[in-house]
């Protein structure tokens, strides 16, 4: 009964989660990631360019780290509440949130933000071993995605409450892969559509605008930075669906509800066979 | 063992009076049957007094828990803070010295 949860079956569930069950305006809490996402490139743009003399700018480094930082809870919150409004439509309950269950309870907000906010230490700390980026990502997202869950404050919280929904560890490299394929045909979507959007406009007003062309240019560093942010941005919501579909499973299969839910529905077939045979009689 | 405070005269209890004084509430005061006496911590208390010490312990619970909650995302932030700038800057030029 406990069958094994596909990537194709995942990937399906998510994108129909985000493109038909979420209401609109949970969608679009993801916008609260930006300012956040923008940070992030404008901190990469200005390390980039400080390279060669970057440990001598420690107080300037520091100071877009903070700025970073602090976009965090904004954009945790945007996270937090596209899982619950993912938690809700996954509970088969009414979709269309009332303006009280629209909120997350500010202690599974703080309880997710903790665990984010040591995976933002996280990424520094070990990301530049970069095999172990697609586990604190993961982390990051776990953190959201079981923010309406959480009750108590702990480290290991997030993938305790994931860990009986991951199959296989082929579903885990699989939503990882698709994720990381996803982020690089947005970003280049993005890219043509900015191109066609500069043809378009030099064609139609017979512009010629050579700053335009050298803002949207791939030599660019701060446009192609921007772009990938954009693409990530794009690629969120079905990574944050697609984990609390593996969340809500991990909390169905260690409560048991999966179960109890599959007792009923035999026992539903049971009575609606004895039904049809007692009007047969 | 828990002491059973004694009484000077027969008593009956605060909230039946057909039975029989078995302790007092040692916040109120009101003697109270074998069924409302409520051992807590060594000592007997009626519900209502049970009530208020246990939400006491609640609100004292939670004040801590949220502290504890701000100062660890506090110190988490300035761990990401601190280890941005620093390991980042390092790396950064790290990767510019190997690059020239």
């Amino acid at each position: 009964m406990r069958d094994r949860l596909g990537l194709g079956e995942l990937l399906d569930r998510a994108a129909n989660l985000v493109a038909h069950e979420l209401p609109e305006r949970t969608a679009l809490c993801v916008l609260a990631v930006l300012p956040w996402r923008l940070l992030q490139v404008w901190w990469a743009h200005r390390l980039i360019e400080i390279s060669s003399t970057a440990t001598q700018h420690g107080g300037y480094l520091i100071s877009l780290s903070l700025w970073t930082v602090a976009a965090l809870p904004l954009a945790f919150w945007g996270r937090a509440q596209l899982a619950r409004g993912c938690s809700i439509a996954l509970s088969g309950e009414d979709a269309s949130l009332s303006r009280s269950r629209f909120g997350l309870p500010w202690r599974a907000y703080s309880i997710g933000l903790y665990a984010a906010m040591v995976a933002a230490a996280l990424y520094p700390a070990i990301g530049w071993l970069i095999f172990t980026v697609p586990f604190v990502t993961l982390y990051s997202g776990l953190a959201a995605a079981s923010a309406p869950y959480q009750e108590k404050p702990g480290l290991v919280a997030p993938l305790a409450t994931a860990a009986h929904g991951f199959g296989s560890p082929r579903l885990l490299a699989g939503l990882w892969f698709t994720a990381g394929i996803g982020v690089l045909v947005a970003a280049i979507q993005l890219l043509v559509m900015f191109q066609l959007g500069l043809t378009a406009v030099q064609t139609m007003f017979g512009l010629s605008d050579v700053w335009w062309e050298q803002m949207l240019s791939l030599d660019n560093r701060l446009y192609v930075l921007l772009i990938l942010a954009g693409a990530c941005l794009a690629v969120e919501p079905f990574w944050i669906a697609g984990l609390s579909i593996i969340v809500q499973r991990g909390r169905a299969r260690a409560s048991g509800d999966d179960l109890a839910g599959w007792i009923a529905e035999l026992a539903e077939a049971d009575e609606a066979a004895r039904a049809e045979a007692e009007n047969a009689a | 063992m828990i002491p059973t405070p004694k009484t000077s005269g027969p008593q009956t209890c605060a909230y039946h009076a057909d039975r029989p004084a078995h302790a007092l509430c040692v916040t109120c005061r009101k003697p109270l049957c074998r069924g409302c006496a409520t051992p807590w911590e060594g000592i007997f208390l009626c519900a209502p007094c049970l009530a208020a010490r246990r939400t006491a312990a609640e609100r004292r619970g939670s004040f801590w828990g949220w502290l504890k909650l701000a100062l660890g995302i506090a110190a988490a932030a300035a761990l990401a803070v601190f280890l941005g700038a620093w390991v980042s800057g390092l790396l950064a030029e790290l990767l510019a010295g190997i690059g020239s």
